[in-house]
């Protein structure tokens, strides 16, 4: 029941347990608060079984303020009401998959399949990955490219695959200047990758990964961003940012 | 007597989209205003193979189509944009259409979300 990453519902009808909540650390006022909130406003509002649209922003907002006002939740928390169920959700953070230490602000590979090897190299000198299972995820994550491109378009590609040789979600991100053939949708070369690798039996945080990635990557300015940056210092620096200031979107 | 019945055969013509509508579950609201809410059923969920047979099927419709979750109203044509829905497995989502054939592109959708189910299994009971 804690909440510390993903998405953790609670029924309304049940009433969460306050008390609970209570034995969670740091976090537990603003939940508490928001349930406390939640009863008091809609507990009576029988006649309309499902919370508008409204109380769903007003809830969102008194959890963003709240947020704010807590050190220790400085990330974007996500507070709704789905039918009859209170839905807590931290969202995911680039901190929490982007492997630091694997990223390559300017790739040698010239192609597709070279680009993929040369991230997981970096992700295995990270020492996120075992050297034995280098290529295996390698082969791996090419026949997945190979079967549908990640080229996204606008010059990003995000290569992935499940594997099961890997425990926790991690990604490795690389620059190229001169841009890469990713046979992508849009036809045109790509020029920021990010690799994903994530356990088979975590859909859901692959799914958290995914839409952290596409929320910044869709919009110009993060995408011109990320291309103006030379050193792997200055693409941590952005992308923890963009942890920390949602709105650098 | 003969124009009460063409009166009630009138009312049915009027009514008959509406209540097949109805029936099939999915939602017209008028001038080619077309929505419907389905639950993503396969295990892992809306990630990017699902996202891009979305995209392409709905791709072949003229109609403006719409996604959203509780968060996010994201356009139902752009692969980047579906894939911020994050839907996992259980998820529901509205879809909106609007245009000549937003009934077909809404069908369709709701045929390769909740029958098809993307050609995925769902979750086992274990994983349930």
């Amino acid at each position: 029941m804690v909440a510390t990453e993903g998405k953790t519902a609670w029924k309304l009808s049940q009433g969460p347990n306050i008390a609970k909540f209570s034995s969670l650390p740091k976090v537990e006022m603003i939940f508490t608060g928001v349930l406390t909130w939640l009863y008091t406003n809609l507990k009576d509002s029988s006649e309309e079984k499902k919370p508008g649209k409204e109380t769903i922003s007003t809830l969102a907002r008194w959890s963003r303020n709240k947020t704010t006002l807590h050190g220790s939740l400085s990330c974007d928390c996500d507070i709704f009401v789905s039918n009859d169920k209170l839905i807590v959700g931290l969202k995911m953070k680039f901190a929490d998959f982007i492997c630091f230490k694997a990223i390559v602000p300017e790739l040698k590979a010239r192609d597709k399949n070279a680009a993929i090897t040369e991230l997981v190299k970096a992700l295995q000198n990270a020492g996120k990955i075992k050297s034995d299972n280098v290529q295996k995820i390698t082969r791996a994550v090419i026949k997945r490219e190979n079967e549908a491109s990640t080229g996204m378009g606008k010059g990003v590609a995000v290569p992935h695959v499940k594997h099961h040789t890997v425990k926790k979600l991690v990604a490795a991100l690389g620059q190229s200047n001169t841009g890469i053939d990713f046979a992508a949708l849009d036809k045109k070369p790509v020029y920021s990758i990010i690799l994903l690798l994530s356990p088979p039996d975590e859909p859901d945080k692959h799914l958290q990964a995914m839409e952290k990635i596409f929320r910044h990557l869709q919009q110009e300015k993060f995408r011109k961003f990320l291309r103006q940056s030379q050193l792997a210092e200055q693409i941590e620096d952005l992308l923890k940012e963009a942890d920390e200031n949602p709105s650098l979107q | 007597m003969k124009i009460r019945l063409y009166n009630n055969l009138f009312l049915l013509v009027i009514w008959s989209p509406i209540l097949l509508n109805m029936l099939t579950g999915d939602n017209s609201l008028g001038n080619g205003l077309c929505e419907t809410s389905v639950e993503i059923k396969n295990a892992d969920g809306l990630h990017m193979r699902p996202a891009m047979q979305f995209v392409d099927i709905a791709n072949q419709f003229q109609a403006d189509i719409s996604v959203s979750n509780n968060e996010n109203t994201v356009d139902g044509k752009s692969i980047m944009q579906m894939s911020m829905l994050a839907a996992t497995c259980g998820t529901k989502l509205k879809i909106t259409a609007q245009g000549s054939d937003a009934e077909q592109a809404i069908h369709a959708l709701k045929v390769l979300v909740e029958e098809k189910m993307f050609d995925e299994p769902p979750p086992t009971a274990k994983e349930k």
